[in-house]
């Protein structure tokens, strides 16, 4: 045990000597036979991991005999009010060692804790909230955190464990097909989650056009997605903020892992370089899944080539036991080269610096800048074309926060946000003279925007409420130039009334909302609560994407002169109960029943046929539609003993409108339509049995409806072929999906290191389904048109991984 | 354990196979498929309904027989076309557009009538030659590529104006069959019955590039420039000698383009995760009588360029086994033993 009574005395007289410089209070904290009072005490400390001094969200500290208990917050603190009086008190964290100490407390002060990781286990699985009390007494609801150590232990997709494809078990999150890039989060678009890595959004999370999400597991610590409840320093997308954390440096000693996989493999090693002050953690994953494109006996893909990688470093700096310092860098890069013809690429580089400073146990100030930038190209090599297209994305923000706790329970945070962004949507290029094509760009967009926010967070008995608002302003401005159209007929390059050119920093437009967010809970029995969720999101800037599957041809275009931005307003409504033997702290099941009701304003549809590439005026072909989404959630959960799991079922809506004053301008005839992703039916089903300490089985089974797709209404002969003629859009669905799969890891506890690592073997798609990712129709010869059905992975996919640590 | 990774990676890619859906609803509208130009016609236009999607034997498309079928110019002079073929109308042969001039469709069928918006003829670049590639491609079968010819248009683009093309194709080819081979079948067994003639053919065909071939001069304009004008594939008789192909390059109103754009897109889905979804083709022809139902097809005028050029057999490499026939070459579809005068 790293932290005995004798270390914890020392660390304690350490305490004392820092809190009698403390401007925030004059007690002072001592042991044994100090003078007493009959006053309550305050005491304050944080929790850490006793290997890498990573701060615990979640940890529980609890007092026997008065029965009072904590957890700490999201910044690693805890506080609690405790009489004067001697008593044992017990520190604890899932997948780490409890400890127990005695303590005589004579007055408020500081304690700080490191806990052990329990060893000789396999990593231990928290599903999600880290406390099981969170379930029903955290104010917020629609959030769901899952560590990476639970995201591990769920059979991998296709051999990779996948960060962001993990959060589709999770109700409420559904994808459009196994190989698509991006999530849907109750009825919003793939674009309407704000992916944050270390802090900075991320533009293209995926590798190998969204096969794989491009995050290295064994960097990141946990991913937290708010799919509503979302606090007001969050802001910019309108339906979801999925944030992924790094995992915090070790100060104390070197360590890494390597782990070999079907497709990719990757390593990670972190330390110290100066101990107790500086730590770096770097990782890499590099793909081979060439040769599997080499052995297809397709020839489009088995004359290309791929590859893909990305890398992360992060470096922690504690300048003082009050500050501290991160720097975090991230590149991932995919290479596609099809045919020899075609070759694209994309790169994302992100830059992140953060520094937090902690004056006193009760004000955290943490500041902020982060830079991402986006690059994607498509080279045409073959004669004549010869072209080089390219569009990239600059986005530079910086963010300054402040947490005030006036008690553990009544804290207030403020803060500001701001960003510029730069996008270049495409510039075309000739490769050689033999290329006939012209270089030409599409002029680039700026954006600015100015966020505030506040919110108060307090708990009043049985009430605990988190309300408060973002006011966020959007600028979008030049140089640039922008067409205006004459009122009343159709937004065509022909109505062109004028052509307006605004010069370098000019306003084109502005826009700003109120943001208001209210998060209720209110406990009405000892394990069960009602919460209330109310949360408005704007968003300045969409993917222009008319295909199924995000694109990486796809471009980011901000709100402007005639594209509004994007806002939703969400209701929620839940009851939340933990049940089950209460010797368990927490209980040891958890369920929720949650209800939402979400508007869209100005959601970006497309004409039939819209061309959007290289479109200097793509408003021409967008329009511009209202939607709704509600839904009904139910999630059981079974957080402790040999069996874990959870199960969850969700019947949800998502439905748009658009309606112009041409019938080219709106779709189905003005009537209501789901959208590409509305999928009412979804069952999860998440098994894990720990066999032995040495060995655990895990299994997901997961259904869902069908997405829409479009049916057509007529064949006609022309120019000799039948082609299928469709009117309404997405009035028919594709085929059920459904999957299982099944992992087993297995440790053989072997004495040397490097062979004891965790194995690995997995079967994705158990029984080979083939789901239909599209159905579509057509006309081939000596065959009647009719449908086909494409699968992306119709049959079972097993895998084998060996991951070690050292 | 290597060949049944190999198995197991093939799922991967995905695959395609059929689907047996129901389809409830069918929309029963007149179908319009036709075209003027500035050369001499005669200019056809087809009209027939479309029909329940599916195999034929629930529904096939009907042909709209006895219309009247009028185009009309923006000056009032109108032109009656004549139903040569089961609903297939022609101009008169003199009959030719003028680029600049706007043209009409008017049908009148069954008490119902139909108007085309006005198209304006724009004028076309004219080809100044047609270069050839032979060239591999990926096909629809998973282990075949498509060998054939590529034939490019090289053209001088209009600097001053936003121009779209069309191109359209046909072909002549010569093949040669053994009549004297030819065996009759009869219930004791085949019998051999050789026939005297005939052993040489020229074949003719309409769009032996079945593609929809359009460009917008977006990226290339006022530039020197050769864009892909069709791919004539080698089935085994097309390059038993070699093959005569006309390309016709037509020019095309944006609203037409735009026509031709959705029809591409929805020909081109092949189930690759990155198609468009299925669009509402919009054409110019509207039922006056009931606005609001739709009429499938698009009714355009151009103005054209036109040039041949023998592909020669030597271009492509016989893939496919060489096409053998024990009989009369006439048997064959749009076939004659007249010399053509190119030829």
């Amino acid at each position: 045990m790293r932290y005995d009574i004798g270390r914890s005395f020392l660390l304690m007289l350490f305490f004392i000597s820092l809190y009698s410089a403390s401007l925030f209070s004059q007690d002072t904290l001592r042991i044994a036979d100090g003078p007493r009072n009959d006053s309550v005490c305050e005491l304050t400390g944080e929790i850490k991991d006793g290997d890498t001094g990573e701060e615990l969200i979640g940890a529980n500290i609890f007092v026997y005999k008065v029965n009072i208990g904590g957890a700490t917050n999201k910044n690693g603190a805890y506080a609690l009010q405790i009489p004067v009086g001697t008593y044992k008190i017990r520190v604890s964290f899932i997948g780490y060692k409890t400890q127990e100490y005695i303590l005589d407390i004579n007055g408020g002060g500081r304690l700080d804790f490191s806990l052990e990781p329990s060893s000789d286990r396999l990593q231990e699985v928290v599903i999600s909230a880290s406390d099981r009390k969170q379930n029903f007494e955290a104010v917020r609801m629609g959030v769901s955190r899952l560590s990476v150590a639970a995201i591990e232990a769920l059979p991998p997709f296709i051999g990779e464990t996948d960060i962001l494809k993990s959060l589709v078990l999770l109700p409420g999150v559904i994808s459009v097909g196994e190989a698509s890039a991006g999530v849907n989060v109750r009825g919003g678009g793939a674009d309407e989650n704000l992916i944050l890595l270390g802090g900075a959004p991320i533009y293209n999370p995926s590798h190998l056009f969204g096969f794989f999400s491009a995050f290295n597991s064994d960097l990141i610590n946990n991913v937290t997605i708010y799919k509503g409840g979302v606090p007001s320093k969050y802001g910019g997308r309108a339906s979801s903020i999925i944030s992924m954390d790094y995992k915090a440096g070790d100060f104390n000693k070197w360590s890494g892992s390597a782990a070999l996989g079907t497709i990719a493999s990757k390593f990670t090693a972190g330390g110290p370089i100066i101990k107790e002050k500086l730590s770096v953690l770097v990782g890499g994953r590099v793909s081979y899944a060439n040769w599997i494109l080499g052995s297809l006996n397709t020839p489009d893909l088995s004359n290309s080539a791929t590859d893909f990688y990305d890398f992360n470093l992060l470096a922690t700096y504690r300048a003082s036991d009050k500050n501290n310092l991160e720097v975090g860098l991230y590149n991932s890069k995919d290479n596609f080269n099809l045919l020899g013809e075609n070759e694209f690429g994309w790169e994302n580089r992100l830059a992140t610096l953060n520094w937090n400073y902690t004056p006193s146990s009760k004000l955290f100030i943490k500041a902020g800048l982060a830079a991402s930038l986006y690059d994607f190209s498509v080279k045409d090599l073959s004669f004549g074309g010869n072209f080089d297209y390219s569009s990239g994305i600059e986005d530079k923000s910086a963010n300054l926060q402040m947490d005030y706790y006036i008690t553990p329970e009544n804290s207030i945070t403020v803060g500001a946000f701001t960003k510029t962004i730069t996008i270049d949507p495409g510039e075309i290029a000739p490769l050689d003279d033999n290329s006939d094509v012209n270089d030409e760009v599409i002029s680039s967009e700026q954006g600015q925007h100015i966020d505030f926010f506040l919110q108060h967070d307090i708990t009043l008995g049985k009430l605990a409420l988190s309300y408060g608002a973002r006011y966020s302003t959007f600028k979008n401005v030049g140089p640039g130039s922008y067409n205006t159209y004459t009122p009343f007929l159709i937004r065509d390059l022909v109505n062109v009334e004028s052509t307006i050119d605004a010069s370098d920093g000019e306003t084109i437009a502005s826009y700003s909302n109120i943001e208001p967010r209210v998060s209720m809970r209110y406990l009405v029995g000892e394990r069960n609560s009602l919460k209330f969720g109310y949360n408005r999101m704007a968003q300045y800037l969409g993917l222009i994407s008319n295909t199924t599957s995000i694109a990486p041809t796809d471009i980011w275009k901000l709100s402007d002169f005639h594209i509004e931005p994007l806002v939703a307003d969400q209701f929620s409504l839940g009851y939340f109960m933990n049940f089950g033997n209460e010797r368990i702290e927490g209980s040891q099941y958890e369920a929720s029943l949650e209800l939402y009701y979400k508007t869209f304003d100005n959601v970006t549809e497309y004409k039939d046929g819209a061309d959007l590439i290289l479109n200097e005026n793509i408003e021409t072909e967008l329009l511009a539609g209202i939607g709704r989404a509600y839904g009904a959630e139910v999630l059981i959960k079974k957080t402790d003993g040999q069996l874990t799991g959870w199960l969850s079922y969700t019947f949800s809506r998502s439905l748009r409108r658009v309606v112009g004053f041409f019938e080219e301008e709106t779709i189905n005839a003005g009537a209501w339509y789901p959208s590409n992703f509305d999928k009412p039916h979804d069952l999860t089903a998440v098994v894990e049995y720990e066999v032995g300490p040495k060995m655990k089985l895990s299994s997901i089974f997961t259904y869902s409806q069908g997405r829409p797709i479009s049916y057509p209404v007529a064949k006609f002969d022309y120019q000799g072929q039948n082609i299928a003629f469709f009117d309404l859009r997405n009035d028919n669905r594709v085929p059920d999906y459904h999957r299982l799969d099944f992992a087993m890891t297995f440790n053989f506890g072997a004495k040397k290191e490097w062979l004891n690592g965790d194995w690995i073997l997995s079967v994705y798609n158990i029984y080979g389904r083939r789901n239909a990712f599209s159905v579509f129709f057509d006309d081939l010869e000596g065959q009647p048109p009719q449908a086909f059905r494409l699968s992306t992975l119709g049959i079972p996919f097993p895998s084998l991984s060996y991951k070690m640590k050292f | 354990m290597r060949i049944s990774l190999f198995v197991i990676i093939f799922s991967l890619v995905g695959c395609v196979d059929e689907l047996d859906v129901t389809i409830e609803r069918v929309l029963r509208v007149l179908v319009v498929e036709g075209n003027i130009t500035t050369e001499p016609g005669p200019h056809f236009i087809r009209l027939s309904k479309s029909a329940k999607y599916g195999s034929i034997f629930e529904d096939f498309s009907k042909k709209v027989n006895s219309a009247l079928v009028r185009i009309r110019d923006e000056k009032g002079n109108q032109v009656i076309l004549e139903e040569v073929e089961s609903g297939i109308y022609a101009t008169p042969s003199t009959f030719s557009a003028n680029v600049g001039s706007e043209y009409t469709l008017i049908v009148e069928s069954n008490n119902e009538q139909y108007i085309s918006l006005p198209e304006k003829v724009m004028p076309v670049a004219p080809i100044q030659s047609l270069r050839v590639e032979p060239k591999k491609l990926a096909s629809n079968s998973e282990v075949v590529f498509d060998i054939g010819v590529e034939v490019y248009a090289e053209f001088e683009d209009q600097g001053d104006e936003q121009n779209f093309y069309l191109y359209k194709n046909s072909g002549t080819y010569f093949v040669e069959t053994n009549p004297e081979l030819f065996v009759m079948v009869t219930p004791d067994g085949n019998v051999p019955a050789p026939k005297a003639c005939c052993d040489k053919c020229y074949i003719t065909e309409e769009r032996g590039d079945p593609e929809v071939r359009i460009t917008s001069d977006d990226l290339f304009n006022g530039n020197q420039t050769s864009q892909l004008a069709g791919f004539i594939v080698d089935d085994g008789k097309r390059y038993s000698e070699k093959y005569y192909m006309t390309v016709q390059q037509l020019s095309l109103t944006k609203e037409a383009f735009r026509f031709f754009q959705v029809l591409e897109s929805q020909l081109s889905i092949s189930g690759n995760l990155f198609d468009p979804p299925p669009a509402t083709l919009r054409g110019n022809v509207i039922n006056v009588i009931e606005p609001e139902s739709p009429v499938i097809g698009y009714f355009y005028a151009s103005d054209v360029s036109t040039q041949s050029v023998f592909l020669d057999g030597s271009l492509v490499d016989g893939s496919l086994a060489d096409f053998r026939l024990d009989d009369d070459c006439r048997v064959l579809e749009n076939s004659t033993t007249d010399r053509p005068s190119f030829w």
